[in-house]
């Protein structure tokens, strides 16, 4: 890979990481999902730092070019993470609701005693 | 001076009223709650049927967010000490004097009831053993502090740490990251010896295909936490 490309991918790489790490710090970001995040950027740290790992992956799943290789395998890690949030979202929303309804039969019950 | 033992319970219908027993006859001087994380066997009936106290969640909050419930509960009704005590048979009421008396005589503000001080009783299998080390020495670098039972989740606090996890406490597999937080904060951390026995019914939350994920994840909590300002709950 080419070097400039290699110094920009490192550079946002590190910025990326230590803006998560920030997050999860501050208690804004949950660790759960910030994991698969730092995962997706090590492997890349990894592909940029190794040289020839980028072609070899690219004969292994037989892409010509290596930069398609990356595009190939960043479309697929945004989809498992697009996945999974979605799994992530619908528990948050049941719960969202399940919680309502609890309230709201709470509310109807504090308001029964008062009466 | 008012004590709390806090028991998470998710699906331990055949466990509870044992666990209730041996506090009530062993345990004078505390009183207890029992935090049901929507458990979706018979739990709620087994204890309402004893008429123990309970709180039921509405939705999962997983082992975390029930035992936060719990130091929620001891700060609203004014405890001093809170004790948290695994719903499933693990633990032995018997230790809990012995942990109130270490914590007074030595001033400490956290004791952790420890399997491998004396080694005695159920060892914990050897997977976990080799986590527990693992931890043990990534806590003794990061904070310099000798803690032989970082898993434990047999754990006394007072309120300074009690206000602390009402604050902030881990989600998922707290008891390593919370025991970092606490050292970091300068509070004082003990150990007695304990002996646990192995789980009477039901499965361990931790099985082997889970361990790494588990490793790799408490790691990466603890770096932050030690980079975490001071949350001292004052």
């Amino acid at each position: 890979m080419e070097l400039r490309l290699s110094i920009i991918i490192f550079v946002s790489g590190v910025f990326i990481i230590s803006s998560i790490i920030n997050l999860v710090r501050k208690e804004k970001l949950d660790l759960k999902y910030a994991l698969s995040w730092l995962f997706i950027i090590i492997s890349i740290f990894a592909l940029t730092i190794i040289p020839g790992s980028i072609y070899a992956i690219s004969a292994l799943i037989g892409v010509a070019t290596p930069i398609n290789a990356i595009f190939f395998l960043g479309i697929v890690f945004i989809l498992i993470i697009l996945f999974t949030l979605t799994v992530a979202l619908s528990r948050a929303s049941a719960n969202v609701s399940k919680l309502s309804q609890e309230v709201a039969l709470l509310k109807d019950k504090v308001n029964n005693n008062h009466k | 001076m008012r004590k709390l033992i806090i028991i998470p319970a998710f699906n331990e219908e055949k466990n509870i009223a044992a666990v209730i027993k041996d506090i009530t006859t062993n345990a004078l001087g505390f009183d207890y709650v029992i935090i049901n994380d929507s458990s979706t066997d018979n739990t709620y009936q087994v204890c309402k049927f004893n008429d123990f106290n309970i709180i039921t969640l509405p939705v999962n909050l997983g082992i975390g967010g029930a035992v936060q419930t719990g130091f929620m509960y001891a700060l609203l009704n004014n405890y001093d000490l809170a004790v948290q005590f695994d719903g499933d048979g693990q633990h032995s009421a018997l230790y809990l004097n012995d942990m109130v008396q270490e914590m007074e005589d030595k001033n400490l503000d956290m004791i952790i009831g420890s399997r491998f001080i004396k080694n005695d009783g159920f060892q914990s299998s050897f997977s976990r053993r080799i986590g527990i080390v693992y931890f043990s020495l990534l806590i003794k670098i990061l904070t310099k502090k000798n803690i032989t039972d970082p898993t434990s989740g047999f754990r006394l606090i007072n309120k300074k740490i009690i206000k602390m996890f009402c604050k902030y406490y881990p989600k998922d597999y707290p008891e390593p990251e919370s025991v970092v937080s606490v050292l970091r904060n300068n509070y004082k951390v003990g150990e007695i010896p304990v002996i646990m026995s192995k789980r009477t019914e039901g499965k361990s939350s931790i099985n082997l295909i889970r361990s790494i994920y588990y490793m790799v994840k408490v790691s990466i909590a603890i770096f932050i936490d030690v980079i975490k300002k001071n949350t001292r709950g004052e």
